[in-house]
């Protein structure tokens, strides 16, 4: 609790932009970003904590959650949808990412929490994004989509996406990490590879205030 | 089977206010032979023209679960702005000079009057934080003061007959309001069905936290949207006005609440997100049926809030059901 790394997750999204110090880079260029809207251009993606609450919009479709964030490569100059292009796009993540779902036009909030996840995973693909911001991504979700999920993570890494997770559950951590940072009240108290460290030393860490 | 058995519900759902506006026909027509004659068909259409623009503006903002009281106060300082302009023109004494106003001229004062008033309720709300409640009940209050100022708390009448063309007129058969009314519910359909804005509308009503870590402007979309609302509560005003041959200083009261019940009525969701153009459309006949079925039965105007009352309430016990079974 107070740890910072949702704070920091977006704070790097834009949501602090008046309050935050320090500067983001993205390709060794230095890009400003001052709201959410900033980020995305910049190529950033964020999948929230909560999903209800910050994730999904639950009245409407699969589709249309899918679509959300990338509308603007689905609509002609002046603003006119092209639904053919949008079901296009939802069709290709639903079979992709292997959400289960009975067609593109179901009410999101009828799937499970891991085929929301993975379709709001969708929503950001779609936007071919450059970093992927991940907060708890498999908090409550079943443990087959959990693995699903994990093999995603594992595979859009591997595809040269930057990605960067934030969790609390050390398996997980040590399951898809290249490189782990512990932040603790806000301090960062540990940065090293995945293979030069072990549980011990994380909770060291992550206990530790910064004086250690 | 089951799924089909869901979407036939549904489907029945969204047809109930079709069937009450079809039950209220039948009584009234039943109770008075006036009810069903094509005079009187026009008449209720003509009637609810003002209604039904400015409860699709009203559609839209509460679409995205806001609410905007100063309509029926814009309405009004429109129609005189619009009024006062096309009959006297500016007179500046100091500088010697006369700015005299062509009907179109004039019209056109009034829809920016009306623009200006909507991106000020916009203004407020997302730059200043005002929640949406005050912010334009502050309008409601300020325009209606403007329009007071403006026609000195004196009708501005004797536009012309070229200007009640706009409110009496007719053109192929058809009364020049239900027209207008008809063009601006078909640009809203569309816009709401077929347009990033239309979606963005519902994306921020259904979730605006969601809708804003997507990336959405969702300051830009509800400036646009309350601007809207005052665009259109302008060409009601010019409507009335035109309808009238007067601007009447104390026009339009009580018009945002007619709105936001035809809005309601419609099974538009306060709460935002669901909803839809057609919905209110039809909110807006039934309490046009309503009015008109009860003086047509001779009854008291003072019985015919109380009934509208009654009405609103039986709506929204209805939607809420609606939403359980869901």
């Amino acid at each position: 609790m107070g740890a910072g790394r949702t704070e920091l997750l977006e704070t790097i999204f834009g949501l602090y932009p008046y309050l935050s110090s320090g500067t983001v880079k993205i390709e060794g260029k230095e890009v400003t970003i001052a709201s959410p809207m900033q980020a995305v251009k910049s190529g950033i993606a964020l999948v929230p904590e909560d999903r209800k609450k910050n994730g999904i919009v639950p009245i409407m479709d699969v589709k249309q959650n899918i679509s959300l964030a990338s509308l603007d490569n689905h609509t002609t100059q002046i603003g006119f949808l092209n639904h053919q292009a949008e079901t296009n796009l939802a069709t290709k993540y639903i079979q992709e990412l292997g959400i289960k779902t009975t067609s593109s036009g179901q009410l999101i909030k009828y799937l499970s929490g891991g085929n929301q996840q993975k379709a709001i995973l969708g929503k950001w693909l779609a936007t071919h994004p450059k970093v992927l911001l991940l907060d708890e991504p498999t908090r409550g979700i079943d443990v087959h989509a959990k693995s699903e999920i994990y093999k995603l993570i594992l595979q859009l890494a591997a595809s040269g996406l930057g990605i960067m997770m934030v969790s609390s559950e050390l398996p997980e951590i040590f399951a898809v990490s290249d490189r782990i940072l512990v932040l603790s009240e806000g301090q960062l108290t540990l940065e090293t590879r995945v293979n030069e460290t072990s549980e011990d030393k994380l909770l060291k860490a992550a206990i530790s205030t910064n004086q250690s | 089977m089951q799924a089909t058995l869901a979407s036939q519900k549904k489907f029945l759902a969204k047809l109930q206010p079709l069937i009450a506006l079809f039950i209220l026909c039948l009584i009234i027509g039943i109770l008075s032979d006036k009810f069903f004659t094509i005079s009187n068909f026009w008449n209720v259409l003509r009637q609810i023209s003002v209604n039904v623009c400015i409860s699709v503006g009203m559609t839209f903002v509460v679409l995205m679960a806001g609410i905007d009281l100063s309509v029926g106060s814009v309405l009004a300082l429109c129609g005189a702005v619009t009024a006062g302009l096309f009959k006297m023109g500016i007179e500046l004494p100091a500088q010697n000079l006369y700015i005299g106003f062509t009907l179109l001229g004039a019209c056109l004062a009034g829809i920016l009057t009306g623009a200006l008033s909507g991106f000020f309720n916009g203004m407020m709300i997302t730059r200043f934080k005002v929640p949406a409640f005050v912010a334009t009940l502050a309008l409601l209050t300020v325009a209606r003061g403007l329009t007071m100022l403006w026609t000195k708390g004196f009708p501005i009448s004797g536009l012309g007959e070229q200007f009640a063309y706009l409110g009496t007129g007719w053109f192929w058969g058809m009364p020049v309001p239900v027209w207008i009314s008809a063009g601006v519910v078909a640009i809203a359909i569309f816009m709401a069905n077929k347009t990033k804005l239309g979606r963005y509308i519902y994306a921020i009503g259904g979730n605006e936290n969601a809708s804003l870590l997507s990336g959405i402007n969702i300051s830009k979309v509800k400036i646009i949207v309350y601007t809207l609302a005052g665009i259109l509560a302008a060409v009601g005003g010019l409507m009335v006005t035109s309808r009238l041959d007067s601007a009447q200083p104390n026009a339009g009261t009580g018009y945002e609440l007619d709105a936001i019940a035809a809005v309601v009525i419609g099974g538009t969701s306060l709460s935002g997100g669901k909803g839809s153009i057609g919905g209110t459309v039809l909110g807006a006949i039934i309490i046009g049926v309503l009015n008109n079925g009860l003086v047509l039965l001779n009854v008291s105007p003072f019985w015919q809030q109380v009934v509208k009352g009654f009405v609103i309430l039986l709506a929204v016990i209805i939607d809420k059901a609606n939403a359980k079974n869901e």
